[in-house]
């Protein structure tokens, strides 16, 4: 009787461990295909979040050196759509790269009516898959973003 | 080619500073293997380089950071150097089925280096922690106190600690520059780390080499933990808090029998609220399993002083943090009696989603059938203090975590369950490995695996296992 126990403890436990790879495998290979990237560069993760994000292939380096270029201690004003989360997820990517200056990320709507008119303050204004409005002066547009200067 | 070369010293110096500390917590009291030793030294070197530089930071910038730290981490070497006069370990003993199944161990872990190498950072990964580490190195060695301010950067959890972040900046002092790329190398090598470390712990406590490596080998099955959101690959704190959760449990369960273990069990519960901020959850739970422990097996009361770092880093940081007037972002409601009446009806619809979760085959395969199946096991077969200890420190950060989302303030609670439940439940899934290896490994007949001078076992005394004793 212990001896058909063993064999059966055996037998269960291999078959647990067999399905276990066999269920676990596939995700794991699938996740293999990915194609390497000949030599990342040091940003090749926000390049990655900015390509995915804004729908066109922005160098995170340059947005850094834009950012470099503002005026120091002003602010960044990101506008985005909280709701969406390519536009979320482009407006923390653009305050990652924008340190050393203090940035505020302001949902659409009512929020970012209230702001725009008093942020002539602002270093710049960064629209995360959003159109800008009128009363903002064009800036440079990065697929679906476009980073403005302040209003006069 | 040079950046390689720099990151390997990086890397060595962080391993060279564990090795010291582990040895300085041994005193030659407690035999480990190589790999063992390696795998610790690494989890220890991670949370020693982070620490100094955090302390030395809050007094020094620029080069003078990393010189000093640098000098710490030389000493450190020094001291484990001189300290481990005990021979390494030989292999010999290993039969033809052992290299094998080593052989597929190695071949998993150079995977987990080449799908890191392709995936890039997670959401997490770069933006809560690698963005700490960027800003820190900016700004010559630490945080600005702007930043923890900073309420346009509060998405990045300025209250998180510094153990993966700080790591990733001494990759960054030693490359003279940030890069993304070069800080995501650190996370497969927690992996490795955890291997070496699940397989030890299953070999020590089964009696059974050839259990040990199947368990390493079956979690890089998991894909939760091989590949999924959050996974090792991902630069997320997530794996490394699940590893080091792993080394204080299984020291703990270890320093039963072999009171050494007790020191290496108390260094590891002290990095575990350095590493994330839901460390101090499982610090908590490892500290109240100790505290059982130091009670129940009539340790001296002594032993109750090695709970204490850990105690020691949660009150620093949160000390640095309000002296910081860190924003904190408002995840939960306080705990209040109003707010638990309020919430309560949110119980079942969580009970039920972390059912869904256990039965997710997708991201679990099917390791938590297995941990039930073995938990059934150990409480039918196997009881005694150590079975007890072991399906606590599984189920009460998962009671304790499941908990916490009573209170969450997220519109939506279900959500906010549904995008971080996975990632919590890894912390104890190495743990729940080692519950279906046990069960896996009681019924085997001893020739299976024989107890031998042990190029695993190096303690005699490891040989009395559950198993073995339930024999």
């Amino acid at each position: 009787m212990q001896r058909v126990l063993r064999i059966a403890h055996v037998i269960l436990w291999s078959a647990l461990a067999v399905t276990l790879v066999a269920l676990g495998a596939p995700p794991i290979r699938s996740s293999a295909n990915l194609p390497r990237s000949p030599w990342p560069t040091a940003y090749y993760s926000a390049d990655s979040f900015l390509w995915f994000a804004a729908n066109s292939p922005i160098r995170a380096e340059g947005l850094v050196g834009l950012f470099a270029r503002l005026p120091a201690p002003k602010e960044v004003l990101i506008i985005v759509k909280k709701t969406d989360s390519r536009s979320l997820l482009l407006g923390m990517v653009n305050a990652y790269l924008a340190a050393p200056h203090p940035v505020r990320i302001v949902n659409s709507g009512a929020e970012a009516r209230a702001i725009l008119p008093v942020s002539h303050a602002a270093a710049a204004l960064v629209f995360c898959g959003l159109a800008r409005p009128d009363e903002i002066p064009p800036g440079m547009i990065f697929g679906d973003m476009e980073i403005c200067p302040p209003p006069p | 080619v040079t950046s390689s070369i720099i990151v390997i010293v990086a890397l060595a110096t962080v391993l060279g500073s564990g090795y010291g500390t582990q040895s300085l917590l041994a005193r030659r009291t407690l035999l480990l293997n190589l790999p063992e030793k390696l795998a610790l030294s690494w989890l220890f070197g991670a949370g020693v380089i982070s620490m100094l530089i955090w302390i030395f930071g809050l007094i020094i910038r620029g080069p003078l950071l990393p010189g000093l730290v640098f000098c710490v981490a030389l000493v450190l070497t020094w001291v484990g150097w001189r300290g481990n006069v005990s021979p390494a370990i030989s292999f010999r003993d290993l039969r033809l089925f052992h290299w094998f199944l080593l052989v597929v161990l190695a071949a998993q872990v150079v995977t987990m280096f080449y799908l890191s190498s392709i995936h890039t950072l997670g959401w997490d990964g770069l933006l809560n922690w690698e963005i700490k580490a960027r800003y820190a190195y900016l700004n010559n060695g630490a945080l600005p106190p702007s930043y923890f301010q900073d309420q346009g950067r509060s998405f990045s959890h300025q209250e998180y600690p510094l153990c993966i972040p700080f790591t990733q900046l001494w990759l960054y002092f030693w490359l003279g520059e940030t890069d993304q790329y070069w800080a995501k190398i650190i996370f497969p090598i927690f992996y490795a780390a955890g291997v070496v470390l699940l397989a030890c712990a299953l070999t020590r406590f089964t009696g059974k080499k050839f259990i040990g490596f199947v368990a390493a080998i079956l979690l890089f099955f998991v894909p939760q933990i091989a590949v999924g959101g959050g996974s090792a690959i991902v630069g997320y704190a997530d794996f490394p808090l699940s590893v080091c959760y792993f080394a204080t449990v299984t020291f703990l369960l270890r320093s039963i029998e072999e009171p050494g273990c007790f020191r290496f069990y108390a260094g590891t519960l002290a990095l575990l609220p350095w590493i994330k901020r839901d460390g101090v959850i499982l610090w908590l739970v490892a500290a109240t399993c100790g505290a059982l422990v130091i009670m129940l097996t009539r340790k001296s009361r002594k032993h109750f002083f090695m709970l204490l770092p850990g105690l020691l880093v949660i009150g620093l940081w949160h000390g640095y943090l309000r002296a910081m007037h860190t924003t904190t972002t408002e995840e939960f409601v306080p705990v209040t009696l109003a707010n638990i009446q309020s919430h309560s009806q949110r119980l079942i619809p969580i009970a039920s989603a972390l059912l869904a979760e256990f039965r997710n085959y997708r991201a679990w395969s099917i390791l938590w059938p297995c941990v039930g199946l073995g938990c059934f096991y150990l409480l039918w077969r196997l009881r005694q203090l150590r079975s007890v200890i072991l399906l606590v420190a599984i189920f009460a950060p998962i009671c304790l975590y499941s908990a916490t989302y009573i209170f969450s303030n997220w519109p939506d609670y279900l959500f906010h369950l549904h995008t971080s439940l996975g990632r919590l439940l890894m912390h104890v899934a190495p743990l729940g490995l080692v519950v279906a290896g046990l069960a896996a490994g009681a019924r085997l007949p001893q020739r299976w695996g024989r107890r031998s001078s042990s190029p695993i076992c190096a303690a005699p005394v490891c040989e009395r296992t559950p198993g073995v004793e339930f024999a």
